[in-house]
């Protein structure tokens, strides 16, 4: 016999099944014929020798081949080669156990999804949501239960037009990892009905509470139940947990005359409400840390922390003692977050949750007012830790009528009143709240279904390629394949609507029985809640300002572009109407606060239409309606051209002004709020406070490049670069980030434009945001 | 006079949205100055009536606490007519807005005859700003975290308050920052 080949003498390479290619393994082939030979009776068994040389006559005409061999071949050439030495028995196994191979591969489409999830190789994964780590075992969890999700929404659940139109790019189904069971979005927990009139928390009751204390610890409770049965974010109220200030006030006023009493003391009733309030300010410290300790430090079923909105209002509360002690848990809350958490090395940090959004009104904006002092706290606590958010309640009465907080996700319900067609959402109290008025606006208790959002970039870019190869006018086209890709989010909306149809109550007992969202019988299905106005559907949209230099070839800050981009805006709106008229849902427009879909929707775009300057060349797309992040833009021009489009996404949508450390400047931070009050109905601010462990200081720390390229967090003080002994914060795509990011999205984070200090010539730089005069 | 750079709703040149203003021409010459291309006067822009123009209408709107003027050396002899134009028209026509000026040189040699940088000008400058900021920028005394200041040898002066007592009174943002204390 000719002279045996070793693995090393086969150059050729095998390209195995998912495209990899690998080099060639002689003991693979044994292995394979070995296994089929062991299945079968000794006296038809071939022996080691036929064995080997089935899989060197293999070797050998791979090794011959002049390019890269197919796994399934080499297959192929193992069948013949057993064939050959006239063992059909080996032969007929070897052909079962690789049909039986092929079946089971093509019925387990998760494999690859889970198993790499589980070897944290799921790039997709990893980028998908910066709250999760996919490292952990429970995230892990959730994650294979969403890819199984995925798998069955593609497969089974969802109709091939949409699928296909999810793959390209064209349209996105939001959550499809959540698509299997019957969950919804996100809502306004109704915490005053659950609190006053008690709910019940996994099978067991839990009446109103007796102290301040009690109550913030079942909110968290309920917080962190609610989050585990749906996949959107809550918001709930401080004002909800204001009454239960008095509550405690009186129990320890009552504690401290007995114990006065007792010990023989006079009864005093300026020192008794001395003492009084002392402990009052300890129990709403503790009452408030465990609010904010609780909530980051609390997993739920969706192997996260929960994704949560704390609402501060004053005007939601009676005037007068409640009022005042809503301002006092509201100072508390200010307090303890410009303090920040401590992380694992014991630095203070600035956590994600909860998010806080504070009401601007005339009674804290002005100077003067009665709780400017308050606002003023708002303010160094966002120059400190990025919150609170702001909304303004004079621009929202404007445009919904009432003031409220939106859905933990930005997303908005749609205004409560009387010239709704049904009339009042909760009309006869279809919710069956325990804390329903006849008459009353009702916002706590609602919900969102789900959104889809349409890729406008998308919809710009076929309509120029088809009137460039058609000759055909490309506004015609464009506003004929918008249509198209609308009814297409339309029929996927009502896919996100259907699977909700239906849903018994029993799935989420605190959502629908007892009082999370309403107070439904067992067995009872919540269709009811899904019509009218009671609940919304949000049509998402992204990419205005690329599709409009794609189709005007200007920005949509230009005068010349605005109108037709407001065109557009209207066109969304209309069509939300037109269906909500036709199917008594509440469709909504939506500005979708996307994370990893902006670079699903750049890549999709690179694919399809190539680069396009300034509308596919980005590795993201623009979020909403917001203006490019590097066109240069003071943080007042901003957010008064924002609000134009603002008041067209009434289904939600925030704006957000880049600017530097503000720490030093409380009164420029309050300038840009006051704007804000007076123009604009939801914005935050992008500031960065940062804190260098090894010098003490408290700004801005910067990115730099290293000797290799590489860009580094360097202190500009000290000139610290260990990531261990910074703490440095940034919100990327709205959500605070603090451990530090990739380069491509370090390289982002360099890029953004501030919105002040807007140049009047670009050719020289004066240095301004160096801070050193 | 030419100008290197006007920035709009600045915040890092005294407190609240500020217009800042960057004149060109400066004789000090600090060790570590961070516009060193800013000591030519002929660096930059030609300034005109339509920059004036320009300038005021910026600190007109109500969220604009005023303007801070900076460079380059705003009060080197040069610059001191234009300069004086303008804070005069901006006291005039937009009272309420703050105006700030960094200077190399010191309010006792801003005050004193025998002074290069005492002019006819000076005294109607000063009487129509809010703040100057005084004093070269002394590297040693560098400080990136002292607030509105570079080095800690610069003092932040409540202009109207020590024209009227006769000495200086320092503004309250003098004491704020600065980690190296």
């Amino acid at each position: 016999m000719a002279e045996e080949l070793t693995n090393a003498d086969v150059k050729t390479r095998v390209i195995k099944r998912n495209g990899n290619e690998v080099d060639f393994d002689i003991n693979k082939i044994i292995n394979a014929i070995k296994k089929a030979n062991n299945e079968i009776d000794g006296i038809h068994q071939m022996n080691e020798y036929q064995i080997v040389a089935v899989a060197q006559n293999i070797a050998k005409r791979v090794a011959a081949s002049p390019h890269a061999v197919n796994v399934e071949d080499i297959q192929d050439m193992v069948e013949t080669g057993i064939m050959e030495m006239r063992c059909y028995e080996v032969a007929q196994k070897y052909v079962r156990y690789r049909y039986k191979r092929e079946l089971s591969r093509k019925s387990n489409t998760t494999d690859d999804g889970i198993l790499s999830l589980i070897d944290q190789a799921n790039e997709e994964v990893k980028q998908e949501n910066s709250n999760k780590n996919p490292v952990i075992n429970s995230t892990q969890r959730d994650y294979m239960a969403g890819e199984v999700s995925k798998d069955l929404t593609n497969r089974v659940l969802l109709p091939e037009d949409i699928v296909r139109a999810h793959k390209e790019g064209i349209i996105h189904f939001h959550d499809a990892d959540y698509f299997a069971q019957r969950e919804h979005n996100c809502d306004l927990i109704n915490l005053q009905d659950m609190l006053q009139n008690g709910t019940v928390i996994s099978e067991t009751m839990i009446e109103k509470p007796k102290s301040f204390y009690t109550a913030c610890n079942i909110t968290t409770q309920i917080v962190a139940q609610v989050a585990s049965n749906q996949y959107g974010g809550q918001s709930f109220s401080l004002a909800h947990l204001a009454p239960f200030v008095d509550v405690s006030r009186q129990k320890l006023r009552k504690q401290v005359i007995e114990e006065r009493k007792e010990i023989g003391d006079d009864l005093d009733e300026e020192k008794i409400m001395k003492i009084v309030d002392h402990r009052l300010q300890s129990e709403i410290e503790s009452g408030i840390q465990t609010i904010q300790y609780q909530l980051v430090t609390l997993m739920t079923t969706n192997g996260q922390t929960p994704f949560v909105t704390m609402f501060i209002y004053l005007d939601e509360v009676p005037e007068g003692q409640t009022r005042d002690d809503l301002a006092r848990l509201a100072k508390e809350v200010f307090r303890q977050r410009i303090q920040g958490i401590k992380n694992e090395k014991g630095v203070w940090i600035t956590p994600a949750f909860p998010k806080i959004i504070y009401t601007l009104d005339e009674d804290n904006i002005e100077e003067g007012s009665k709780y400017y002092e308050l606002t003023k706290l708002a303010a160094k606590c966002t120059a400190k830790r990025m919150v609170p958010d702001y909304i303004s309640a004079k621009i929202m009465k404007q445009l919904k009528g009432d003031v409220y907080t939106c859905m933990g996700c930005r997303s908005f319900l749609t205004p409560d009143n009387e010239d709704q067609p049904e009339g009042l959402c909760n009309k006869g109290n279809k919710a069956n709240a325990k804390d329903y008025k006849e008459g009353r606006h009702k916002y706590y208790g609602r919900f969102n279904q789900g959104v889809v959002t349409i890729n406008l970039v998308d919809v710009a870019c076929s309509a120029v390629k088809e009137a460039k190869e058609k000759g055909t006018d490309r506004f015609d086209d464009f506003w004929r394949i918008l249509d198209e890709r609308l009814e297409l989010c339309h029929k996927a909306l009502r896919c996100r609507h259907e699977r909700l149809l239906g849903t018994v109550s029993d799935v989420a007992p605190i959502l629908w029985q007892h009082g999370a969202l309403a107070r439904l019988n067992k067995g009872e299905k919540i269709d009811k809640l899904l019509f009218g106005n009671y609940s919304t559907i949000s049509l998402g949209y992204a990419g205005l300002y690329e599709m409009t230099m794609e189709m005007t070839g200007k920005s949509h800050t230009d005068p010349e572009a605005k109108p037709f981009a407001l065109q557009v805006m209207q066109h969304l709106n209309d069509k939300c109407s037109e269906w909500r008229k036709a199917e008594n849902i509440s469709y909504s427009l939506y500005g979708t606060p996307m994370e990893s879909t902006t670079y699903k929707f750049a890549k999709c775009l690179q694919k399809r239409f190539g680069i396009i300057p300034h509308v596919t060349d980005k590795n993201y797309i623009t979020n909403s309606y917001h203006v490019h992040v590097t066109e240069n833009i003071d943080a007042f021009h901003k957010l008064k051209f924002e609000s134009e489009f603002q008041k067209l996404s009434p289904g939600g949508a925030i704006s957000y002004v880049e600017v530097p450390n503000m720490q030093s400047n409380i009164p420029a931070v309050l300038s840009i709020m006051k704007y804000i009050y007076n123009n604009i109905m939801y914005a935050e601010l992008n500031t960065k406070s940062d804190y260098c462990e090894v010098c003490g200081y408290d700004g801005e720390i910067k990115i730099v490049k290293d000797d290799s390229g590489k860009l580094v967090w360097e202190c500009p003080n000290c000139g610290n670069r260990d990531q261990s002994k910074m703490s440095v914060a940034r919100r990327t795509c709205g959500y605070i980030g603090t451990q530090f990011w990739n380069q491509g999205r370090t390289q982002e984070i360099k890029d953004r434009v501030l919105h002040v200090a807007n140049p009047e010539f670009s050719d020289v730089d004066m240095n301004v945001n160096a801070s050193v005069k | 006079m030419n100008f290197g750079q006007i920035y709009y709703a600045d915040i890092a040149n005294g407190p609240g949205a500020r217009t800042s203003f960057f004149v060109s021409g400066c004789r000090h010459h600090c060790k570590g100055c961070f516009n060193a291309e800013t000591w030519d006067f002929s660096f930059g822009h030609p300034y005109t009536q339509e920059t004036e123009d320009e300038l005021v209408e910026s600190v007109k709107p109500e969220y604009i606490d005023g303007i801070t003027i900076l460079g380059g050396e705003p009060m080197e002899p040069e610059n001191q007519p234009a300069i004086r134009k303008l804070v005069e028209r901006i006291r005039r026509e937009v009272p309420d807005s703050k105006t700030w000026i960094y200077s190399g040189y010191t309010w006792e040699e801003l005050h004193d005859e025998k002074s290069v940088c005492r002019t006819e000008d000076t005294d109607a400058i000063l009487s129509a700003i809010d703040v100057l900021v005084d004093g070269e920028f002394h590297e040693s005394e560098k400080d990136i975290t002292l607030n509105f200041r570079g080095s800690a040898n610069q003092r932040i002066i409540r202009v109207p308050e020590s024209l009227k007592t006769g000495k200086i009174v320092l503004s309250e943002y003098n004491n704020e920052g600065g980690l190296k204390k």
